[in-house]
């Protein structure tokens, strides 16, 4: 895959807002940094893993904060080389490479700009495949490499270390940091070889996000159903991928509530001709769990998009309003997200659901 | 200091408008506003557009609303003007309102302020319209005018409006705006008939314009136009028939063909399903259509439907919308969402609607993650009737 002009970057955000689930933070800011950076000539270079030496230095590169303030605050070009550069200076040596610990939203489409702007390649793969609201929650983590030393910077070049003991207190220290800085800041963490990321990251979601933005595009422009070319590309069996249409209606009633800071809500559809027939997706920051009349057809971490039902334009958390036509889609989690170990910190039992996970190609044979 | 700066730079310059945006705006719009002060006392004189009285959360956005707002707030004082003076000239004495995007009204004063929110009305107009006379609550319109026809898309009386693509020549806008396929097809479209068989015959998308009452044959011109085809096919009866008793039938056929293909085309590129639909054809150019419209279940012609643009105009509503962040205490939550409805109700009467018919029609709460304190962000948003004096 290549970035090399506008339509690329377009392409690789809408797969980001496919792939954020309903969260992850609006692509759009990471839009237009990778945008002037594709402009001025610079293009990210995406590697697959196996290209890396087992040896070479890696980190991650992400926004910490609200969504809100994210849409208020322009993203400086110069903010993340500052950042990149103090990571640098931390940790004692250059870096080789990037890798997004988030496919999903703003964090993937940023950190190619970030690739793009420091000539650093930027490898095919990421920690979850998808959008989760906490630090901890990547494979890396659960793998055993260490969030920190995170290394955190605001716009006006505030910056902050964190050294914790373990990832999910990196997640705490580095939330309180961020309501101190006026809730968006940058972060660098993650520091891996090349030999962790071969055997801990999701791969192949950077190219996939990508695919999934342009087929949705290229299917409108063939006046085709942009839904036909979703399941052509995604529900694949043979390499063990899922995809199924899960609902299609109308969104009747939005609930969303606050509780210890994050969002939380309750999408209710209703199928178009049928009011007896309803979805209901639950929410935390992202779309969690899909349940058909009561019945759970979709549960976290097997990811849950709610799309235009015309145009396919995934549709964030933020952007859901009354009466908007949907399809709600459900797409198998990487095999990897599926192994106990991950399923205990991402899996229905991370969010406080008691119930097994049950994966979305045995809920909907 | 920066800003007392950019003030004479403005004033050495010239410029006549100025759009200032800040962070968090719609929350706090005292920087605007102090920001806004500055510049006039350096500079007197010139239009100031603050990207709050434009715009929602999201800063990209909402600096490029302000922006095209100030580009457009000399030619809205032009246009407006004009209406003023017409108005006197014709010694109307009623009051002027403009209509917005969303199909309701606001008065010239505010119009004049922010043009943007007026920018896509038009077509806005022709479907409240068509909705009107036909009675119809969801339909597609087909509003075909001189130069283009719009086709658009009507879900419970009002246009149904763009989801993805707010972009104005490319610029990300955050005002919503009618989903309207345009294409280049109208009563003044040129008729190209100097291929060497009829299959080479071509309808649009080059036009007479506002030139037709000269260039049309039936006028006494001597371009050949979709209109013309429709006076000599007996579709109506406009100008002078016999100018146009020489076209042949073969010609005559295969620009109805041509005219019909293209309208079907637009309304298959519109529709959601391949279910037909109902249609309402609406503008001057609806005589261009004789025959029945593939994918339209039933094709509605209401009477007056060549001024269904004006009928929608004359239907506006009165509308306001009020969107902050608001911070709930404990309980004060009703109280909170009361004092705001309240506000936007005050604003609607303020702007000519009649008290007793005025209602909030829209509460949206958004709340603010990863902040501790209840933040909210409330948009409320109430309608009314028009007040007419009589």
């Amino acid at each position: 895959m290549e970035i090399r002009n506008k339509q690329d970057v377009r392409d690789m955000a809408r797969g980001a807002a496919f792939l954020g689930v309903g969260g992850g933070g609006d692509p759009y800011v990471g839009q237009l940094m990778l945008q002037q950076e594709v402009l001025k000539g610079r293009y990210p270079t995406v590697i697959k893993a196996e290209e890396l030496a087992d040896d070479a230095r890696v980190v991650s590169v992400c926004g910490i904060g609200s969504p809100p303030v994210l849409v208020e605050h322009l993203l400086s070009s110069s903010l993340l080389s500052k950042l990149m550069d103090r990571m640098e200076a931390h940790l004692g040596y250059s870096i080789d490479a990037l890798i997004s610990a988030e496919i999903g939203g703003l964090n993937s489409v940023m950190t190619l700009g970030v690739a793009a702007q420091r000539n650093l390649p930027l490898i095919d793969a990421d920690g979850m495949g998808r959008a989760f609201p906490k630090l901890e929650m990547v494979t890396f983590s659960v793998y055993g490499c260490a969030a920190s030393p995170v290394m955190i910077m605001d716009e006006l070049g505030n910056s902050a270390i964190i050294n914790a003991r373990d990832d999910k207190t990196a997640e705490h220290m580095s939330r309180a940091i961020s309501s101190s800085l006026g809730a968006m800041v940058y972060s660098s963490l993650y520091p891996m070889t090349g030999k962790q990321v071969k055997d801990y990251a999701v791969h192949g979601t950077i190219s996939l996000c990508y695919s999934i933005g342009r087929c949705i595009r290229e299917s409108r422009e063939q006046l085709d159903s942009p839904f036909h070319g979703l399941l052509a590309l995604l529900d694949r069996p043979e390499i063990n991928r899922h995809c199924k249409i899960l609902f299609d209606g109308k969104i009747v009633d939005l609930l969303h509530e606050i509780r210890d800071a994050w969002h939380f809500g309750t999408i209710t559809i209703e199928a178009n001709g049928d009011p007896g027939d309803v979805m209901v997706v639950e929410m935390q920051n992202e779309y969690l769990a899909a349940r058909r009349n009561g019945k759970t057809v979709a549960i976290v971490p097997d990811l849950i998009c709610i799309l235009d039902a015309v145009t396919a334009e995934p549709i964030t958390g933020e952007r859901l309003k009354y009466g908007q036509r949907v399809k709600v889609i459900g797409l198998s989690a990487a095999p990897i997200m599926r192994r106990p170990e991950c399923l205990a910190v991402f899996g229905p039992a991370g969010f406080g659901y008691d119930e097994p996970f049950e994966p979305i190609e045995v809920l909907n044979p | 200091m920066q800003l007392a700066a950019a003030a004479r730079d403005i004033r050495s310059k010239g410029l006549d408008a100025v759009a200032i945006t800040s962070i968090f705006a719609p929350i706090r719009q005292d920087l605007e506003q102090r920001a806004a002060q500055i510049i006039r006392d350096i500079a007197p004189g010139v239009s100031i557009t603050l990207s709050n009285q434009v715009g929602s959360l999201n800063l990209v956005e909402r600096e490029n609303a302000a922006v095209i707002n100030a580009s457009l707030m000399r030619l809205s004082r032009l246009v407006i003007d004009s209406y003023r003076q017409a108005l006197e000239a014709l010694n109307i004495p009623a009051r002027l309102f403009v209509t917005q995007n969303d199909g309701t009204l606001m008065t010239a004063d505010v119009a004049e302020r922010n043009p943007v929110m007026t920018c896509s009305a038009g077509p806005t107009n022709s479907m409240r319209g068509a909705g009107f006379l036909s009675v119809l609550k969801e339909a597609v319109v087909i509003d075909i005018g001189g130069t283009t026809t719009d086709v658009g898309f009507l879900l419970q009386g009002f246009p149904r409006e763009t989801i993805d693509a707010n972009d104005v020549g490319g610029v990300r806008t955050n005002f919503s705006m009618p989903d309207v396929l345009s294409i280049g097809l109208g009563g003044g479209s040129i008729v190209d008939d100097s291929a060497a068989t009829t299959d080479g015959l071509t309808v649009g998308p080059g036009s007479v314009g506002y030139r037709i009452l000269q260039e049309a044959r039936v006028f006494g011109g001597d371009t050949l136009m979709a209109t013309d085809v429709a006076v000599a096919a007996g579709q109506c009866d406009i100008g002078d028939k016999s100018a146009v008793e020489g076209i042949s039938s073969e010609v005559i056929d295969a620009s109805l063909d041509t005219i019909h293909r293209h309208i079907e085309t637009a309304i298959d590129r519109m529709k959601t399903s391949a279910k037909p639909v109902p249609a309402v054809l609406v503008g001057g150019g609806h005589v261009l259509i004789s025959r029945p419209l593939k994918g339209v279940a039933k094709l509605h012609r209401p009477e007056h439907a060549s001024v269904a643009n004006a009928i929608g105009a004359a239907i506006g509503q009165v509308g306001a919308r009020i969107k902050r962040i608001v911070e709930y205490g404990e309980s004060d939550r009703e109280a909170v969402i009361k004092q705001v409805s309240d506000e936007v109700i005050q604003e609607v009467i303020d702007a000519g609607g009649i008290a007793a018919t005025v209602k909030v029609v829209e509460i949206e709460e958004m709340q603010m993650t990863y902040l501790q304190a209840n933040a909210v962000s409330l948009k409320v948003r109430a309608i009314g009737d028009l007040a007419v004096e009589n």
